[in-house]
């Protein structure tokens, strides 16, 4: 291990030490003053190229006198730069949005993407404007259900959040708006996500050789940034669907030097209820809500200085009252998201870029249940609630075009208060688990070398994490490692490992995003989760129009958890959450492959993953392994545009998704067998005695049942239509489930019957976006 | 616009809720066939051994007795005797375990492979009691029978003396059924006490406490081995109060039973999970193992 850490660090200084002149500087958007997180930068002449990072910053080592430097991003128009460098010198580029209608001629085999080292199925960089043209259910575009198109990447049921990533489990996954990880991504239990598509900018995914920078979650990382707000003139979006309306709103605060956005999402599912309720003067009413409220600020200090504060806010709430009979009933139930965050870039020197950030992020669930009457009183009242505050810094040093230098550190102070109960009546009151709240510290460090050589990348490095909670003390040193190379003629190899350490735990039954999921820390009993991955992909380009690849993976993973058996998480327990869990492991293996359209009137990929995943746990069957239940053997994927019009007015297209899947694993009971008595009492009770005493229901290994497989075919058009005034008017039609397939949702019995329940038919929708 | 954009949606949400489906799924049950062996040796009673064929969930009828079984037990590893036959699936040995013996059995029926597993009888539980106050009831009615009688409600403070290693004790109470002249089983027990798995607590708002426990109260010596464990309950003078303590395999028995009863019946959401009623018999089903009980009467007081 430690030879292994040594030759992280020091093997990238061997491409250190040339002598050049530094251009540095900022890809911005030239319309609104966005920075651009990854665009290109490149230097024919030499063939070395470098791309912005997460704030728009590149640095890039030149010979002096006067070079051409080419800036490129998608969906912007290519811009020459002609510069005659004499001196270290700091620029803003801006591009202009449009296509780029140049022939691009592939002068040498440069990198134009944020990690060469990684292929296209272990990194994407989601294209957000594709987001918005894909068809989704009900109108409401959903950044979370569109990954789910990627391969190796599963939904946990039809229509929800939740995703499993290479078979880990579904809180194997770290999401991160502006830095900050969200811990509940979710509105109306699982069918929705958190993230107002509109308020967003850009959006990564990692599912394998996750750099160093990232850490605290086992398989995949979806870094999302929010926009930053119009820097030269005030604009917005509105937007509508059939469940919620969005409003956007962004201007500066002084031209090209602060600015700020603000984004409201509310659901409309709650209106028609009350309006039949009052319509009808119902002695009940009852409904359901939520709401999304983004803002950020950032203010550019000087040219080495800014300043960002992100805040997002996010609520369920679903509620019931009556008067029955002189007795009144109240419930409800709420919970959402706050964070926040403080940023603040520094530019030390040409060479050095340095982030600053602190923040907070919690998560809070409610539910409360009131009867009263003249004679009686009782309430069931139960909460758990997380908070997050950390402080880290980030450092970019870039001694070379050819080697840049990453390094920072965080610290957490997390706070959990899971399942707090309290029963009261007349005569008792009664508050459980009070003094199950847990306080947790996690310091980490981490640095990364980023290391180009020729047609060879590398990125390596390590991350140390040191978690304290309850009195124990948990280490772990995670190294990391990425390798590309282009091997000519289009092909490109690469390989990764990873070796990742996970302090919380997600206490989930039913993997929907229901807000009774709630994040715990390792304690003693339960330690954190640790977990390898390998990765070695092959790819092709066909002259830039198409791609293929295909990628294997073998991924290992211990002390994850689940709940023992008959257990759930929201219960009338006393006791603590770790004795409803069991820990044990698991593993996953398989291989994905991909065929991909890029350019021409028809866009899209096709891919297909071929994967097992499996658990063992020394108290479930015996200590055998069995199936995971979201292990999906096979998994066809297609989601496709068909430009129909394009031009600088008008922009019509057809897109089209389809999802061909082995269906999820259940447990279902498949055998009987005879029941037995206490001893001494088979003769001696009269009773009407519950079936069980006679005849007990099992199944002989877990998750025995394997549901039907899942597909449907959705289809969208999309139109466009840009005014003379720069206002943009989009309507999207989209049909869910065309072909109508009843795709199981659950299953449940009724009358010695099992019965299944499809929640999502044939669903049309339309919705309207307008920008100006 | 807007007007336009609400009509159309209305008329997809009617379409949707039109489409929803809930149908019956023929499941194709392909659940091995196995022997399921029930005993569970109690030091006050001789063996019974229950021995049936499992079925598949979409079969009807009784369950199919192995008849031709030969069943023989071993004591601390020495052979012990053999079970014989009393009635169809029901065998029997007329001997009494033994409080801290390990018991093994090895069953073999043609045509399978033999079962076996193995117990280790529990000592009793060492409970005492001490009634702390007492009421007669009132507007108690007579039974069926036109008995005529009365009865106090009890309020006893418990002491269960926990023994070394691990123990798993389970309370549940029976009272007098006087028309059948039978027990019958509590149904709800309901006190509280921090020794208690409250894997069965039902909330109840309207019961004593809030809430109540399914049938049993388990109760763990998990931290406090050896202590004695103290708590108070309300009872009545027609109670039989049960104390048993179970051997690990018992134990686990019980608690996945009661557990996958609780979810058959009271969960049709699929959001617990869901339970395998737990076996030791290697090459069957169904449970091997023992339970030592102490039974607390009131009658008298």
């Amino acid at each position: 291990m430690n030879k292994l850490l040594y030759l992280l660090i020091v093997f990238p200084l061997l491409g250190y030490g040339q002598s050049t002149k530094r251009l540095t500087g900022y890809v911005q958007d030239a319309q609104t003053g966005e920075r651009l997180i990854g665009a290109t930068l490149f230097h024919p002449e030499s063939g070395k190229g470098t791309t912005s990072n997460a704030y728009g910053f590149f640095s890039l080592s030149l010979p002096r006198g006067k070079q051409l430097v080419e800036a490129r991003f998608v969906g912007y128009q290519r811009t020459t730069l002609e510069l005659n460098l004499q001196q270290d010198t700091l620029i803003v580029v801006r591009l202009t949005p449009g296509l780029d209608l140049e022939e691009v001629t592939v002068k040498g085999r440069h990198n134009t993407s944020s990690h060469p080292e990684l292929s296209n199925l272990s990194f994407n960089r989601i294209n957000m404007e594709t987001i918005d043209r894909i068809p989704v259910i009900l109108g409401e575009r959903d950044l979370l259900k569109s990954l789910q198109y990627l391969p190796g990447v599963k939904g946990g049921r039809e229509n929800t959040t939740t995703y499993n990533v290479r078979g880990g489990s579904d809180d194997q996954n770290l999401i991160l708006l502006d830095g900050v990880p969200v811990y509940n991504v979710s509105h109306v239990f699982g069918f929705f996500s958190t993230f107002n598509n509109d308020a967003i900018k850009s959006a990564s995914f990692y599912k394998g050789g996750i750099p160093a920078r990232f850490g605290g979650r086992l398989s995949s990382v979806l870094d999302i940034s929010m926009k930053e707000g119009n820097m030269r003139k005030a604009s917005g979006t509105f937007s509508i669907s059939p469940i919620s309306g969005r409003f956007t709103y962004e201007a500066p605060i002084k031209r090209d030097t602060a600015s700020y956005l603000i984004s409201f999402r509310r659901s409309f599912i709650d209106l028609p209820m009350v309006l039949m309720q009052k319509i009808y003067d119902s002695a009940q009413t009852y409904g359901f809500k939520f709401y999304d409220f983004n803002g950020k600020t950032n203010w550019m200090v000087n040219e080495k200085n800014r300043l960002y504060l992100s805040i997002y806010a996010g609520r369920d709430k679903q509620f019931h009252r009556s008067e029955y009979a002189g007795v009144s009933t109240r419930n409800h139930y709420q919970w959402g998201n706050l964070t926040g965050v403080l940023r603040w870039n520094k530019l030390f020197s040409p060479k050095l870029f340095a982030n600053f950030s602190a923040y907070f992020s919690q998560y809070q669930y409610e539910q409360e249940a009131k009867s009263n009457s003249d004679e009686t009183f009782t309430e069931f009242y139960t909460s758990s609630k997380l908070w997050d505050h950390s402080a880290k810094f980030d450092f970019e040093y870039y001694p070379a075009t050819n080697y840049t230098l990453r390094f920072g550190g965080k610290y957490s102070h997390l706070v959990f208060k899971p399942n707090i109960l309290q029963v009261k009546g007349n005569e008792y009151n009664q508050k459980f688990n009070d003094q199950y709240t847990n306080q947790s510290d996690l310091a980490e460090l981490y640095f990364e070398n980023d290391v180009q050589w020729g047609d060879f990348n590398i990125n390596g490095g390590g991350r140390l994490s040191n978690y304290f909670a309850d009195g124990e003390y948990y280490l772990h040193i995670q190294p990391r490692l990425a390798a590309g190379v282009k091997l000519g003629q289009g092909y490109s190899l690469t390989a990764s490992y990873m070796l990742m350490t996970q302090h919380l735990h997600l206490l989930t039954n039913s993997s929907l995003g229901l807000p009774t999921d709630l994040w715990v820390a390792s304690t003693g009993k339960v330690k954190p989760e640790t977990g390898y991955q390998f990765a070695l992909g092959m790819e092709k380009d066909f002259n830039q129009t198409y791609r293929a690849g295909v990628e294997a993976y073998y991924k290992q993973m211990d002390h994850v958890i689940r709940f023992e058996e008959g257990e759930t998480f929201v219960n009338a327990n006393e006791n603590n959450w770790e004795e409803s869990v069991l820990v044990g492991q698991g593993r996953a293996y398989g291989s994905e492959l991909f065929v991909e359209k890029r350019k021409g009137r028809l866009t899209g990929m096709l891919s297909y993953t071929l994967a097992w995943s499996e658990r063992q746990f020394d108290e479930v069957n015996n200590r055998n392994w069995f199936p995971f239940k979201y292990d999906r053997r096979h998994d066809i994927s297609l989601m496709a545009e068909y430009e129909l019009q394009t031009n600088s007015s008008y922009k019509k297209s057809l897109s089209f998704g389809f999802t061909l899947q082995s269906g999820n694993h259940l447990s279902v009971s498949d055998a009987e067998m005879p029941g037995i008595m206490p001893p001494g009492m088979q003769e001696s009770v009269w009773s009407d005695l519950p079936e069980w005493f006679s005849t007990r229901k099992t199944f002989y290994e877990p998750n025995n049942f394997r549901m039907p497989s899942f597909h449907h075919l959705d289809i969208g058009y999309s139109s466009k239509r840009k005014r003379s005034n720069g206002k943009i008017y989009t309507w999207t039609f989209s049909i869910y489930n065309v072909y109508n397939r009843m795709n199981p949702w659950y299953y449940y019995k009724k009358d010695n019957e099992v019965r299944s329940v499809s929640v999502f038919p044939i669903i049309p929708s339309v919705s309207f976006t307008y920008k100006w | 616009m807007l007007t336009q954009l609400v009509r159309i949606n209305l008329l997809f949400f009617s379409v949707m809720i039109m489409l929803s489906c809930e149908q019956v799924v023929d499941f194709d049950y392909q659940a091995e066939r196995k022997i399921c062996l029930n005993c569970i040796l109690n030091p006050d009673s001789t063996v019974r051994v229950d021995l049936y064929y499992t079925r598949t969930l979409d079969e009807t009828g009784e369950f199919e007795p192995v008849t031709n079984a030969t069943l023989e037990f071993f004591e601390n590893g020495e052979p012990w005797g053999t079970a014989n036959p009393v009635s169809e699936g029901n065998y029997q040995l007329d001997k009494k375990p033994l409080e801290g013996k390990t018991y093994a059995v090895k069953c073999t029926a043609p045509g399978n492979l033999p079962l076996t597993a193995e117990t280790t009888v529990q000592e009793k539980p060492d409970v005492t009691y001490v009634v702390r106050s007492k009421e007669k009831s009132k507007g108690w009615q007579a039974g069926q029978t036109g008995e005529s009688t009365h009865f106090y409600n009890l309020l006893v403070d418990y002491r269960l003396n926990d023994q070394p290693g691990n123990d798993f004790y389970w309370n549940y109470e029976i009272f007098w059924y006087t028309p059948y002249q039978k027990y019958n089983f509590v149904h709800h027990v309901s006190y509280i006490s921090p020794y208690i798995d409250d894997f069965n607590r039902v909330v109840e708002p309207e019961s004593k406490n809030g809430f109540y426990y399914y049938y049993y109260a388990r109760l763990t010596d998990v931290g406090v081995n050896e202590s004695q464990l103290e708590f108070s309950k309300d009872t009545d003078t027609r109670v039989i109060d049960i104390f048993f303590n179970a051997d690990e395999h018992y134990d686990r028995y019980m608690k996945s039973s009661v557990q996958s009863w609780l979810i058959e019946e009271w969960d049709d959401l699929p959001f617990k999970e869901p339970v395998q009623i737990y076996s030791n018999i290697e090459n069957g089903t169904g449970i091997f193992g023992s339970a030592s009980f102490n039974y607390l009467s009131f009658r008298n007081e």
